[in-house]
Formats: C-alpha cells, structure tokens, sequence
C-alpha cells in the first residue's frame, strides 16, 4: 500500500506508526486461510501449482521431449504393463505424460498469470480514467470497450494465431488484448462508486490533484475487487490457453501444454485414455485451486467483511 | 394476575460472533399496560432495538435469547414454536421499522401487501381484503385511498410509505404495536404528521404502543411512560413527567443536557465525555461509570442494580440505593 | 432581489463570502438532442451575505437543496447560474493558482463520518494530507502539526496510527474536523455534521465547534436539518425551502417573530423535550408532503402547503424583502408584519 512509501520520511521519528500492516500481520492472514476450508485448499493446490512450474527442470522424471520408441503408449503404473518408472503412462511417441504435464505447468501458469497482468494493466487504467474523468473521456473509452465486446473475442484470436507465430509471447499479447476490457467495466462501475463518497469530495475541497486523488484514494479503494477478479480470469485464462491449444493454434511443439496434450490424446481416447485425461485432470485441479482461492480473497478482502467488527444493535 | 399486556423478563440477548460473545440485551424488564405508550429511549449499541426484535423472536443467528422471560397475555413467546409465534406476529403484536422503503416488497402494489397482511391472519376473501385495505389507507391518512391501492412502493414519498406501514402494522386490530425508529429517516414535518396519526390511533383502539428512539423529543411528546437503557441494560424507568422533571441517573440527565431545547432562546449544551460504547467494550463495574461525572470508587468495581423506589420510578445507581432492591 | 442585498450590507461590515442568484439545476431528463427537457432547480436564485466570525445556519428538509448549495460555495459542484465572490474575488471565474489559495481558506466538513474518510488511510495521513497538498508542512513539522490538531479536536496522539474503522461515529467527526481545521482556513461549510451521531456525541461536537471557532476565528455556515442543533450553533439562520430561501434573520428573531408560515410550521413540528409543553405543541400546521419539484407552482412555492395561501400566492412569486429590523422573508402576507 502507500504507506510504504511514507514510511522513509516519517519512521525516524516516530517509528512506531508503521507497526500495524493495512490488512494485519502475517499472522492474521493464516487465521483467515484456515477459517475458510476451501480456502486452505485453493490456497495449497496453488502453491503446489506453481512451485511445480519453478522447480520443473528439477523434478521431472525423464525428458518431456525423449521419444522411447520401445516403451509407446504405456499406461500408468498401477495398470498391467505399467512401469513406476514411468508414473502416468507413455503417449503415442513414448513420452512420460508425468513429465510433460510438470513442464505443461509452467506455459498454463505463464499465459494464464501474464495475459492477466497485460489485460488487468489496460484494463486498470482505462476504467479508472474512463470512471474518474467521466465526460468526454468516458464516452470515447466506453465506446472503445463495447466496440471491443462487440468483436467476437474465440474469433479474433484464431485470426490473430493463424496470422502470426503462435508463441507464448504470441498467446499472452492477444489473450491480454481481448480481456482488457471485462476489467475496464468493472473498474470503471467500481470507481463511480468510490468517486461519490465524502472522502474523495473532501479530498477535492482540499484541493488535491487528481492523479494524487488516484493514487491515493480511489485505487486502494477499488484494488481488492480487482485482485479478486484478476484471480479469478487466471483460472478461466488457463482453460482459454488449453483450447486454443488443443485447436492447434496455441502452443507449438516442441513446447509443452496440457492444451496440446489432450490434442494428442483425442485419438487414443478408446483404447489409450490416459494421454488425455491426465492433463485434463491437471486443468481441472489448477483451475479448482485458483477459483476457490479467488472466492476467499473475496471474503476476506471485502471491506463490509473487513470492516464489520461493530456489534450493532 | 396483572393487568399487564407485555411483561419482559429478566431477558438476555446475546450474539456469538467469531470475535466472542457480545451481550447485547442483559437483563431488561419492563411490561406495558393496555392501551399504555412506553418510550424506549438509548444511544446506538443500547440494545433498545434488540429488545424490541426479542420480544417477537426475530433474533437471527448468531444471536439468542439466552434467559429471560417475555409473557404476553400470560404466555411466554419464549417457548412457543416458529408456527405459534408466526400466529401472534402481524396479528396480535405488529412491527414498523425505520426505513419503510425496505421494509416493503418493491415488485408488489401497496394494495396487494396490506391484503395479504389482512389474509395472513383472517379468514376473509379478497374482495373484502381490499375494502378493508383501502378504510385502512383513508384511516392513515392517504389521500384518495381507491387510486392509492395501486401505487407501487417506489411512488410514493417516505411519509406516505411509513403510513403505508402503519396501515399494515395495524390491519388486523393488533393489541401491541413495536415501532422502532419509525419517523428517523423522515423530515419534522412529516414526522409530526406521523406522531400525531399514531397517537390518535393508540387511544381510538386502544393498541399499546412500544416506541423505540433516541429522541427525547419524540418520547416528551407522545408516551406515558419512559425506559432508558444503556449499555444492555434499563438504567431508569419512570413516567415520562417525573423523569423529565427530575432525572435521577446521571446518564439520563446526561442526555437531557445535552439535548438542544428549540423553545429556550439562551442554552449551553453539557455533553456526555467519552464514546458511546458498543456492547463488546463496556467497562467494568457499572455501564457507565467511564462517562459518569459522579463515578465513585464503587461504580468502578461492582454494577449497581435496578432499584424502584414507592413513586414508582426505578434507577440503576450507586447514588439511589438505598431503596428495597427490585428482585432482578 | 439585489436591492434587498444591499440593504443588508450596509449593516455588514466586510463580507467574507457573498453569493448572488446563484441557482444549480440538475437535468431530470433529456430530449432527443440532448436538450434538458425536464429539470429540478435544487438552488434557485439564492442570495447570501456572510460576514467574517459569524455562523449562519441554513434548515430545511430534505430536497431543499441546503446541502447543493454548500457543495456549490466550494465548487464542487458547479453552480448553473450566478456568482459566488470570497474575500471580494469571483470564485467562478479563478484561476487555477486562484482556486488553489482559495481551497486553503475554505473548508469542508461532511455529514457521514463513515463516507467521509478514507477507510484504507491512516488518521495521520488523512489529517496530513491538506498539509502536503499545500506543501505547508513536512517531516517533524508535519507530525507537531498533526498532533497539535488532534489534540484540538480532543483526540489522543496515541491514536494516529489507527484506521477510521476503529474509532466511533464521534471521533470519527473529530478526524473530519482536524482535515477542516488543518489549514487554518477562514470558512467551514459543515453539512450536517451532527445528524448521523448520537445525541450525547452531537453535543460534543456542537461545543467542539463553537470552542474551535473562538479559537481559530473562524466563519462557519452550519447546514442542518435538525433545528434545535442549527439553532444552538447559529448566530443568523437561512430558512431553505425548495430551493428558495425564504426566510432569513438572526437567530432570535426567527424563533421569536418568526415572519414566513413554512418557518412556523417547521418549528412547531419540533418535538420538544418537555411533557409538560405537550398541549401546546399538538397542533400540525404542515399537513401535506412536499410537492413534486419538477413542475413547482408558479407562484409561491409553499403555496400548496401554505395555510394562508391566496389567489395572489397562486399567481406571484413573493420576493424576498427585509423589514427593518433586517429580517429577510420571501412572503406576501408574513406574520409578524
């Protein structure tokens, strides 16, 4: 929060102003997660997730790439013909599927998290200048933004991917640019909010500059509905990337998604289930985590809930 | 026995929150005569609404009514089952809140509500729900009732929906009728209007009235009888003369200084120090000895009880005890 | 209206403020081009002198657009029509450095203490932020500035690190009040700074008030719907109706000769504290609501509610006229002649 920033020029004389954290120490925190069952789930599927995606050069099995021509289409272990070398079973080239879904982690978290950042970005700004300013300045973006709804989004990116290199980089700048604008609408409705309460009337009648007023009253206000938000589209992001993936428009071999994996699957569905199932139970597991992780930032970041602490009567 | 309408008990609401218990209601007793208006007078977080939503059992979870007794007609609404009760609610005992905006069904015509209010209760057919509905908008004032019927809740001003409410409050003869805040969120003007309607209503058929407020005001002008609570607890009841002429707790004489008197030119108002105190921070000893000009080594270790003394008031102070003790 | 004006300034020594037909329409609804077709004028044609250390009270019910004009005077909103002049300067027509100097002396204070403060800002930084906008403080000079005013507004220094969600409704007005006061402005609107607390802290406030305006000399428009309280703080009071106003006098000759029938019928709907006046005050003078505020009668705009009113009300708008006591009421046949 701002504060930090305030901390330099105030804490050598009075250090003990900072002592209490905006939303509580560390502490709290723990308590709220462990109230909330689905929480402490969400949460944990999510750490695993995404520690999986740093640390996957580390502890995959076997090569994603390494074709074992003499082990193809093994299943998993506990089956006949299985071998615990090989966990989850081999796909059509022989590959581990264990393997290839812990690397698959990594492009599913990368899309999904830096789509998000790049729509929540514009998103941010627009809504904000587009609530705030209102006017003219509202009109222009808000037509922007419809105009941009009114473009089929599945279509726009198929013609964007079959025009340009489909990359991760690829994936994550037209994602971003077609997500933009859900974020634009809820900011934007958010801010006309804040903007109406006394606060920020007072601030004016102080004579503080806009971008101060910004800064200052209207983003701390309105950031904990986006973070939830935000967290909520990495979920549907991720699923976003799968499809496209398993269209064949997303992430190109060598690579490795889950997407791309159920496409590799599709064909062995009959007789080989588990190259496509795996993965998507991975898409449904991470996707699970984060929602229930975005519905207790919810809660818990809710003012109404934050600031109910008075007993009324 | 008595010829009391309501007699409250000894009633004790508390709240368990994730935060503990909150004693919101501890140990109110008060009972109200036929045809009698009683005045329940408090700052936010007295209780004073609580009270009220105990007395027809609408406390929700995480609140209870832990102890205490609330007989009406002798019998006690405690132990009666949510079927038992729904019969009493809106028919013998009746309720108007503050904001008569939420408190009616925006998608329903006035009309329709007060009939179904009228149905709820009575066996009559439709058509003479309506004819009673609309002898009840005339009788609350509502010009032109016929027309009015079919006005929907957002049509009307914030006077006409609390007259609408009273019309509802009242359709089926209740003999006790709850109104907590009720004229708050409206202008003087239209607050007299209010007032007065209730008021010559309670005399012409004969409702007991419980009047919850903050404004000693409102209570001078229309109850007989004031209680005045304070951190959960009644900390005075007298009749609404003697305690305008000679308050005896400290807090209700705090309050009435610090009331602006309209009809005195020259004034200096003397408040209360402190906070009002919500119920999880009351201190110890007596509610109020951390406001208490008058606190005394005493108040600040153990709680005075409610004493009444032979002309019928009762305090709950250090300084008026040496009365018989009212077995709380 | 202009000459009534300047009758009144002649007794007025310098005004601080003075507000001319200042009138603020809000759109109700528009036609197909964008013209407003329908509109309800929330301050019509106001005029307001305010002299420097006085406290005018403004009442009225809601609607009356008491609180508009108090957002209008600090521009924040814009007026539709007329001009506001502060310590003689045209406030609709500053500068922008104008505006700002201006911002320093003149003050808000707002009627809900839970809306009105930031609930993710500390009370050290909501009561320090008109003194880094202004750049007036900085470092240890902003904390001995900071904590100076919170303990002119009776706060502890121990409480600037809280957040506004753990004081009560009263302190949280105190906060308000230590932003107002920070800049040592000349003139506070408050606009209904009592009405959302508990009567035993509406007094606090009330005698904060009038101890800091001593002190700091300040002039204050006190915006209220609760007579009794606008009354004690005042020293002259507006009397608002739809718009108007209609009536305008010191605080003693309001109460005690009061002139217009809407001012009447608005003190006696007072409830008094005292049972032993109850017969004397059962009479209900108003008897209707208010009317709709988009299609307002020609004439007087009480006229519907008006007692007393005649063809002559139905007809003309009575312009407010001054006896020669000063007192000011918009009436054609005012009581107390």
């Amino acid at each position: 929060m701002q504060g930090n920033a305030e901390a330099k020029t105030v804490g050598g004389i009075r250090p003990t102003v900072r002592k209490v954290k905006a939303y509580g120490g560390l502490k709290r925190w723990c308590r709220l997660l462990l109230q909330s069952k689905t929480g402490t789930v969400g949460f944990f599927i999510v750490l695993i997730v995404v520690l999986v995606a740093i640390f996957a050069d580390l502890i995959v099995p076997h090569d994603p790439a390494e074709n074992n021509l003499s082990g193809m289409l093994l299943p998993p272990f506990w089956m006949d013909g299985g071998s615990t070398s090989y966990l989850l079973g081999t796909d059509n080239l022989g590959r581990d599927i264990f393997s290839r879904i812990i690397v698959g982690t990594r492009v599913s978290l990368l899309v999904g998290i830096f789509s998000v950042v790049l729509a929540g970005i514009i998103g941010l700004l627009v809504g904000v200048a587009a609530g705030y300013y209102g006017k003219w300045v509202d009109t222009i973006l808000m037509r922007i933004v419809d105009s941009f709804l009114a473009i089929p989004s599945i279509l726009f990116i198929l013609v964007v991917l079959a025009v340009f290199e489909p990359s991760i980089m690829t994936l994550i700048v037209v994602i971003g640019l077609t997500n933009w604008v859900s974020y634009a609408r809820v900011v934007r409705s958010e801010v006309l909010s804040v903007k109406e309460r006394d606060f920020v009337r007072a601030s004016h009648s102080i004579g503080t500059k806009n971008t101060t007023i910004i800064k200052k009253h209207i983003v701390p206000n309105i950031i904990s509905s986006f973070i939830v938000i935000s967290a909520l589209s990495v979920a549907t992001t991720i699923i976003l990337e799968a499809s496209l993936s398993f269209l064949g428009l997303g992430i190109q071999p060598p690579d490795v998604s889950w997407g791309a994996m159920l496409t590799d699957g599709r064909n062995y569905l009959a007789t080989n289930w588990w190259i496509a199932t795996f993965p998507g139970i991975a898409i449904t597991i991470t996707v699970l985590g984060i929602i229930f992780l975005g519905d207790w930032l919810r809660d818990v970041l809710d003012p109404r809930n934050y600031f109910s602490k008075k007993g009324g009567a | 026995m008595t010829d009391n309408l309501l007699e409250v008990e000894n009633l004790h609401t508390h709240f368990f929150t994730e935060n503990g218990v909150i004693p919101s209601v501890n140990g109110v007793t008060f009972s109200i005569k036929k045809g009698e208006i009683i005045g329940i007078v408090g700052e936010s977080g007295c209780g004073k609404s609580v009270t009220s939503l105990s007395i027809l059992q609408l406390i929700n979870k995480p609140g209870k009514i832990v102890e205490g007794e609330i007989r009406f007609h002798d019998k006690d609404l405690t132990t009666l089952s949510e079927k038992e009760i729904r019969k009493i609610r809106g028919n013998k005992i009746s309720m108007i809140f503050q904001e008569p905006l939420t408190s009616l069904n925006p998608v329903f015509t006035i009309g329709h509500q007060i009939s179904e209010a009228i149905r709820l209760h009575q066996k009559v057919d439709k058509k003479e729900a309506k004819q009673r509905s609309i002898t009840l908008l005339s009788k609350v004032g509502m010009a032109n009732p016929e027309r009015q019927y079919h006005a929907f809740p957002h049509l009307l001003s914030g006077g006409m929906r609390q007259r609408v409410m009273i019309a509802m409050a009242l359709s089926c003869n209740p003999e006790l009728l709850i109104a907590d805040e009720p004229t708050t969120a409206l202008d003087v003007t239209i607050q007299k209007q209010i007032l007065k309607l209730m008021k010559n209503l309670s005399s012409e058929l004969n409702t007991s009235i419980i009047l919850i407020t903050h404004d000693l005001g409102v209570i001078a002008e229309m109850v007989d009888r004031v209680v005045v609570m304070y951190g959960g607890e009644i900390v005075e009841e007298n009749d609404v003369y003697s305690l305008f002429e000679n308050p005896k707790h400290p807090y209700t004489k705090g309050l009435l200084n610090s009331t602006p008197k309209i009809h005195q030119l020259k004034e200096k108002l003397q408040s209360i120090e402190g906070n009002v105190p919500t119920p999880d921070q009351l201190p110890s000893g007596c509610n109020f000895q951390n406001r208490c000009p008058f606190a005394m080594e005493k108040c600040r270790e153990i709680s005075p009880d409610l004493v009444a003394s032979s002309d019928g008031s009762s305090v709950r102070c250090w300084l008026h005890q040496e009365k018989e003790v009212v077995n709380v | 209206m202009t000459q009534q004006v300047q009758v009144k300034q002649s007794t007025i020594k310098a005004p601080l403020l003075e507000v001319k037909e200042l009138s603020k329409h809000f759109v109700v609804s528009t036609n197909l081009f964008g013209k407003p077709k329908e509109s309800v004028k929330a301050v019509n044609e106001v005029n307001l002198l305010l002299e420097k250390g006085e406290t005018l009270g403004i009442v009225g019910e809601s609607g009356c657009g008491k609180s508009t004009m108090g957002n209008t005077i600090l521009r924040l909103i814009e007026p539709t029509e007329g001009s506001i002049f502060f310590e003689g300067q045209d406030v609709l027509n500053m500068t922008r450095a104008q505006l700002q100097e201006m911002r320093k002396e003149v003050q808000m204070i707002f009627q809900d203490p839970f809306s009105s403060l930031n609930p993710r800002m500390r009370v050290f930084d909501i009561i320090a932020e008109p003194l880094r906008t202004h750049k007036v403080a900085n470092g240890k000079e902003l904390h001995r500035r900071v904590y100076e005013l919170l303990d002119l507004v009776g706060l502890d220094q121990s409480q600037a690190d809280r957040f506004p969600h753990q004081f009560s409704g009263g302190q949280r007005q105190r906060i308000g009040i230590a932003r107002a006061i920070a800049l040592n402005p000349k003139l506070i609107v408050c606009d209904e700074p009592v009405s959302a607390l508990d009567v035993s802290i509406q007094a606090q406030i009330l005698n904060l008030l009038l101890e800091l305006k001593e002190k700091l000399q300040l002039t204050l428009i006190f915006i209220g719907h609760g007579i009794p309280a606008v009354k004690y703080i005042s020293d002259r009071i507006a009397v608002m109706y739809l718009g108007e106003i209609v009536e305008m006098a010191d605080k003693e000759s309001l109460f005690s000769k009061t002139r217009h029938p809407y001012t009447q019928g608005l003190i006696s709907a007072v409830p008094i504290p005292d049972p032993s006046l109850r017969e004397v005050s059962e009479d209900v003078i108003l008897e209707k609501d208010l009317p709709d505020q988009r299609n307002l009668p020609k004439g007087c705009s009480f006229y519907s509610r008006c007692p007393f009113a005649t063809e002559k009300c139905k007809g003309e708008k009575p312009k407010l006229k001054a006896n020669e006591e000063g007192h000011l009421v918009a009436c054609h046949y005012p009581l107390h002649a």
